[in-house]
């Protein structure tokens, strides 16, 4: 197989990577540029554990192949971690204890933020977001716990 | 190997014809499980066709509703114009979960033929339109002559699907979309259906429907059967009428669900979507 120079547009740095161009951008982002935030749990799409955003939406990327993302803005968790809104979710999800294992956490974490974004999606219903994010400890009730009470923080209510 | 991006459905045709090219839409079927089946893919080069900003439109036509190959799932659940065809919608917002449906295309839920596929179960009860752009031109293809069988398909090896055509009859009349699966989550159909239905006061005009993950392809009945829905339903004529479908369908026993299950389930299912579109519960 050839090796390819690809141009990723990672968490807003320009990243040049070599490599096959089908190879999973979330092998990309956790071997060639040492992300490890973002983990790999089924490379089948079903887990969730490997979420990033792509130009704002959640996907899985261990289904994307790095050149598909060429031209796009990658963001992963890493970088959501440095935003205010991002630290009030971490900070609620730690009171609900939302984190068990800690495995699902960071594609969750990534959706949850993703969703808050634009709450209303979905009806406005968290746990249709979480669909594609599979936790295997918490029951997910600490979750959606935690979204709620950033919300209810916010003054809001759900919709 | 090259991976190309197009910008239009011509340059796609160009290089096409010239690298002879692997299409990849949103690669949700394609890229699962990778490494592992990256050895059984015969791809010397790709075609990302995803930029194509002609194949992301949903329009409303003439002939009815227009959605390009590339549109997406997560595309689909949230645009207005899909308040015509509902079922589509209920179909798209099933499909995996946000993060497959921000990437998933309608164009490679047809292209790959599963016969659990959802958003193939709506066209296919619409007879819906597939056209299809190649090297030596353009053609269209209603649903029915396009999917084969269990991953086959009537694209020629130099062609792409462009859009899908839902006819105008089937828009802005009730309609449902139901699929019976064991977790509702990240999940593959064991039975799902499509029912279109068009009724003035309690008579019912016409019906079509569709039955998906029951056989080798969508299950729609041969026309003189198909036109035995018309007139007052009542509970006779849709037990009758559900088991049509089950004695069309033919499917498989696997981890999921028998055959005999299924084709149970067949009945079952058509029955429920039908009276929900028609009013009956
Ligand atoms: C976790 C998970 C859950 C899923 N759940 C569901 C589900 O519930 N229901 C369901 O129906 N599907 C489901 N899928 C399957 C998949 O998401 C859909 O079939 C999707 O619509 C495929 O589109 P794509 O753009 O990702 O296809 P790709 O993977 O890019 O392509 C699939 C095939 O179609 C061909 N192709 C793509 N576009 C074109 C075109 N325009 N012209 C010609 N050929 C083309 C490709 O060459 C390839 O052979 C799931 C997948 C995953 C990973
Ligand atoms: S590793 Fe990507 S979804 Fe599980
Ligand atoms: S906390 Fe363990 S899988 Fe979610």
């Amino acid at each position: 197989m050839h090796e390819h120079q690809l141009n990723l547009t990672i968490n807003g740095c320009e990243n040049k990577v070599s490599g096959d161009v089908t190879q999973p951008l979330a092998d990309v982002i956790r071997e060639k540029l040492g992300l490890t935030g973002t983990k790999i749990g089924c490379r089948t799409g079903e887990c969730g554990a490997c979420t990033v955003l792509i130009d704002g939406k959640p996907v899985v990327s261990c289904l994307v192949p790095a050149a598909s993302a060429e031209g796009h803005d990658v963001v992963t968790i890493e970088e959501l971690s440095q935003k205010d809104d991002f630290q009030r979710l971490v900070q609620s999800m730690l009171e609900t204890g939302g984190v068990q294992c800690g495995f699902c956490t960071p594609g969750i974490m990534v959706t949850l933020w993703a969703w808050l974004q634009d709450r209303s999606l979905f009806g406005g219903d968290i746990s249709s977001a979480l669909k594609n994010n599979l936790c295997r400890c918490t029951g997910y009730q600490s979750i959606i716990a935690a979204v709620e009470q950033v919300i209810a923080e916010e003054g809001g209510t759900r919709i | 190997m090259a991976w190309l991006k197009p910008k239009s459905v011509d340059e796609a045709l160009k290089w096409m014809e010239e690298y002879r090219p692997k299409i990849v839409c949103g690669g949700t079927d394609l890229f699962v499980d990778w490494h592992s089946r990256k050895g059984l893919v015969n791809a010397e080069h790709w075609l990302d066709i995803q930029e194509i900003s002609e194949l992301k439109q949903i329009q409303m036509t003439e002939e009815g509703l227009s959605l390009g190959a590339a549109v997406t799932a997560s595309q689909i659940w949230q645009d207005d114009k899909l308040d015509a065809f509902p079922s589509l919608r209920q179909a798209a917002r099933i499909v995996g979960g946000w993060q497959v449906q921000n990437r998933a295309s309608i164009g490679g839920n047809v292209a790959n033929a599963s016969p659990a596929a959802d958003m193939v179960v709506p066209l296919a009860a619409a007879r819906a339109v597939i056209r299809l752009s190649g090297v030596n031109g353009s053609r269209s293809l209603p649903i029915s002559d396009f999917i084969l069988g269990p991953r086959q398909t009537a694209l020629a090896p130099d062609e792409m699907i462009t859009s899908v055509l839902v006819p105008k009859e089937c828009l802005h009349v009730p309609q449902i979309f139901m699929r019976h699966d064991q977790r509702g989550a990240t999940d593959i159909s064991i039975v799902s259906v499509a029912v279109i239905a068009k009724s003035s006061g309690d008579q019912l005009e016409w019906a079509r429907a569709a039955v998906g993950a029951a056989n080798a392809v969508p299950v729609i009945l041969p026309e003189e059967q198909e036109a035995l829905w018309q007139g007052v339903m009542d509970e006779d004529k849709l037990t009758r009428m559900s088991e049509l479908y089950a004695a069309s369908s033919n499917p498989i026993s696997d981890v999921r669900a028998s055959a005999e299950y299924r084709r149970a389930m067949v009945k079952v299912f058509t029955a429920r979507a039908a009276r929900q579109v028609l009013g009956l519960n």
